[in-house]
C-alpha cells in the first residue's frame, strides 16, 4: 500500500464541519488506497465522535473548532480528534441497553457504543484545556487495501 | 442526500442513497415523515446505502416506535453487510422486520 503522510485539518464545530471532516477522510483514504472494508468503521466512528462534540461540547457555540489528524500504517488507521469544549470523556458514558424491547430503547449512548465496538483502541485525555481522543482501527486479516484503487 | 420515494401497492417506499449519518439523517427523517403523512405502511430500502451511523439509527427507532402498537408497519430491506453489522452492534436486528428485497418487504408491510 502507498503510505501517505498524516493529514491534519481544522474544521468548524458545526454540522457542516462534520461534512468537511468526512470529505477530508475520504480524500485521505483514497490517497492511501484503503478499501471500503477498512474505511467504513472509521467513517462511522468519525461521525459519532464529531456529532457528539458538535451537539454537546459545542452546543450553542458557533465558534468551536475541531482539530483532526488522520494517519495510516500498514497495520492500522489512527484518528486523533481534539476540541476545546468543556471537559467531557465520551468513553466514560454508560453503556446503552442494546437488548431492551422497542418501547424501552433509547438512542442516547449508542454512538459511543459503536465507537467502542468498532475501534480496536479508543483513548481519551484532557490536555492543555482540550479534549483529545485517539482512535485506532487495525486492518483485519484480509488485505487492508483495495488493489484496484492502488 | 438522494432519496427516492415511491408507492408500491399502497406501501410507501423510501430509498435513500449513500451515507446515513449526522449530516444526512435529517433528510431521511423528513422523507419518512412525508411518507407517513400519506400511509402507515412503510418500507425503507437500503439497497443504495453504503453505511449508517447512530444518527440514522435514531430516525429508524423513532419511526418504529411511532408505528408500534399495530398502528402501521415498518419493514427494512436490502441491507449490505456494513449496515447489517451496525444494526447488529446496536442490538437493532431483533427490533426490525428485515427482508432481502423491496418486493418481499412491500408484501410484508402490506400484509401487516
Amino acid at each position: 500500500m502507498s503510505v501517505p503522510p498524516p493529514l491534519s485539518i481544522r474544521v468548524p464545530g458545526t454540522v457542516a464541519g462534520i461534512g468537511e471532516a468526512a470529505a477530508a477522510f475520504d480524500a485521505f483514504r483514497a490517497a492511501a488506497a484503503i478499501a471500503d472494508e477498512g474505511a467504513w468503521p472509521v467513517q462511522v466512528v468519525l461521525d459519532e465522535v464529531l456529532a457528539n462534540i458538535v451537539h454537546h461540547a459545542y452546543a450553542g457555540r458557533g465558534d468551536g473548532r475541531i482539530d483532526l489528524t488522520f494517519s495510516v500504517s500498514p497495520t492500522a488507521i489512527t484518528v486523533v480528534v481534539a476540541d476545546d469544549g468543556p471537559e467531557m470523556n465520551p468513553l466514560a458514558l454508560p453503556e446503552p441497553d442494546t437488548t431492551a424491547p422497542l418501547e424501552d430503547r433509547r438512542v442516547g449512548g449508542l454512538g459511543i457504543h459503536l465507537v467502542r465496538r468498532l475501534m480496536d483502541r479508543a483513548e481519551y485525555s484532557r490536555r492543555d484545556g482540550r479534549n483529545c481522543l485517539v482512535l485506532v482501527r487495525r486492518f483485519g486479516a484480509g488485505a487492508p487495501t483495495d488493489p484496484s484503487k492502488a | 442526500m438522494d432519496i427516492l420515494q415511491e408507492s408500491l401497492n399502497g406501501v410507501s417506499i423510501v430509498a435513500p442513497a449513500g451515507r446515513i449519518d449526522s449530516t444526512t439523517s435529517i433528510e431521511l427523517e423528513r422523507a419518512v415523515g412525508g411518507a407517513l403523512a400519506t400511509g402507515r405502511q412503510l418500507v425503507v430500502d437500503f439497497e443504495r446505502v453504503t453505511y449508517i451511523s447512530s444518527a440514522g439509527l435514531r430516525v429508524l427507532l423513532m419511526t418504529a416506535k411511532r408505528l408500534g402498537g399495530g398502528k402501521g408497519s415498518l419493514v427494512l430491506c436490502a441491507m449490505n453487510d456494513v449496515v447489517r453489522q451496525v444494526f447488529d452492534l446496536a442490538g437493532f436486528l431483533p427490533l426490525f422486520s428485515i427482508e432481502e428485497t423491496r418486493e418481499l418487504a412491500a408484501a410484508k408491510a402490506a400484509g401487516a
